[in-house]
């Protein structure tokens, strides 16, 4: 669907708006909205990272929970150890290049 | 504009459509635990940019929008979306609200063809924080990375995707953790997904105008994204 765009919060950058210009979109069918202008939000490569670390450790407490209520598992003590260092890493400087380890 | 078919179906009748956006369900979410699939990225959570990259996007202004809400200035309604005039009409799909602290609220000013409602979020029992959401969302499993055997489905997976562990304990919904405030479900720990393809959930339809506006009591810092308030839509 093509649209115009005039921007409301200053008219000249109606082709050229800045971020958090509101602006009305009309489309051909007829339909204007107004709405905000963002510059897309792009994720830095850090975040990518910090992303990617937070759902290997989140897969790593999944995989586990299955231990956590047997008792006499013979890895119940290491593996309570190993996910509390899990639920730390984020807070540690070893987050997110050096994952926990046991 | 009326048609013929409303003059044989009056509004007393026939139609199922949701005009009332009290009857959209309510939910308050905690932090990092909305996730949503988008093209260029798994499964991502409401405080990663990859979350509201749709929201901000040029291609997608037809069915994302947002604002950055004042983390200086409180209780002034800010407008996430002002659908002015529409051919056909559209959908309301979802209203993300910000990231707030428990003792904050938070009102969602949602007017449908002129007609205004307010709804409130109040502090919800047994919330440190997070953000209020009204529509449809999808449950999930946590957000793993995999689908393994006993596992959750996998990340972004939805529903009942998300629940063939043979431990029935484990990824499922606890309904004794459920506290309901003013109609917004807190469940403590659970993750939702925003589903992808709301068009194939129950939405609020519009016939012309739609607007959406959010004024809050204050604000909460989890991420440099905390602020952020989106609706999604379609235009039919």
């Amino acid at each position: 669907m093509n649209y115009t765009t005039l921007n409301l919060t200053e008219a000249a950058r109606s082709n050229n708006p800045q971020h958090g210009d509101f602006m009305q979109y009309t489309y051909n069918t007829g339909s204007i909205v107004k709405k905000h202008y963002y510059n897309a939000i792009a994720p830095s490569d850090l975040e990518i990272k910090i992303l990617n670390a937070r759902a290997w450790r989140d897969a790593e407490l999944s995989d586990t929970d299955y231990i956590v209520p047997l008792t006499d598992h013979p890895d119940h003590a290491v593996t309570l150890a190993y996910r509390a260092l899990l639920r730390d890493w984020p807070s540690t400087s070893d987050f997110p290049d050096t994952k926990p380890t046991i | 504009m009326a048609s013929n078919l409303q003059q044989f179906f009056p509004a007393t009748g026939g139609s199922s459509d949701i005009t009332d956006p009290r009857l959209l369900p309510r939910f308050q979410v905690g932090a990092f635990l909305l996730f949503m699939k988008v093209r260029w990225a798994n499964s991502a959570g409401d405080e990663d940019n990859f979350f509201w990259a749709p929201f901000s996007a040029a291609s997608m202004s037809e069915e994302f929008s947002m604002v950055v809400m004042s983390t200086s200035t409180y209780n002034t309604y800010e407008t996430v979306l002002d659908i002015t005039s529409s051919t056909n009409g559209g959908y309301l799909h979802h209203v993300i609200g910000t990231q707030l602290q428990a003792n904050d609220t938070e009102t969602y000013k949602i007017t449908v063809d002129g007609v205004a409602t307010e709804i409130v979020r109040d502090p919800p029992v047994g919330m440190s924080y997070g953000r209020g959401v009204i529509g449809w969302l999808a449950t999930q499993g946590s957000a793993t990375a995999t689908a393994a055997a006993g596992n959750g489905g996998g990340n972004g997976s939805m529903g009942e995707q998300s629940y063939y562990s043979a431990v029935t304990s484990n990824y499922q919904v606890s309904v004794a953790q459920v506290n309901i405030t003013n109609g917004f479900r807190f469940n403590n720990n659970a993750y939702y997904t925003v589903p992808n393809q709301p068009l194939a959930y129950p939405s609020l339809k519009f016939k012309e105008t739609l607007k959406i506006e959010i004024k809050r009591s204050g604000s909460y810092y989890a991420s440099a994204n905390s602020s952020n308030a989106g609706a999604r839509y379609s235009l039919i």
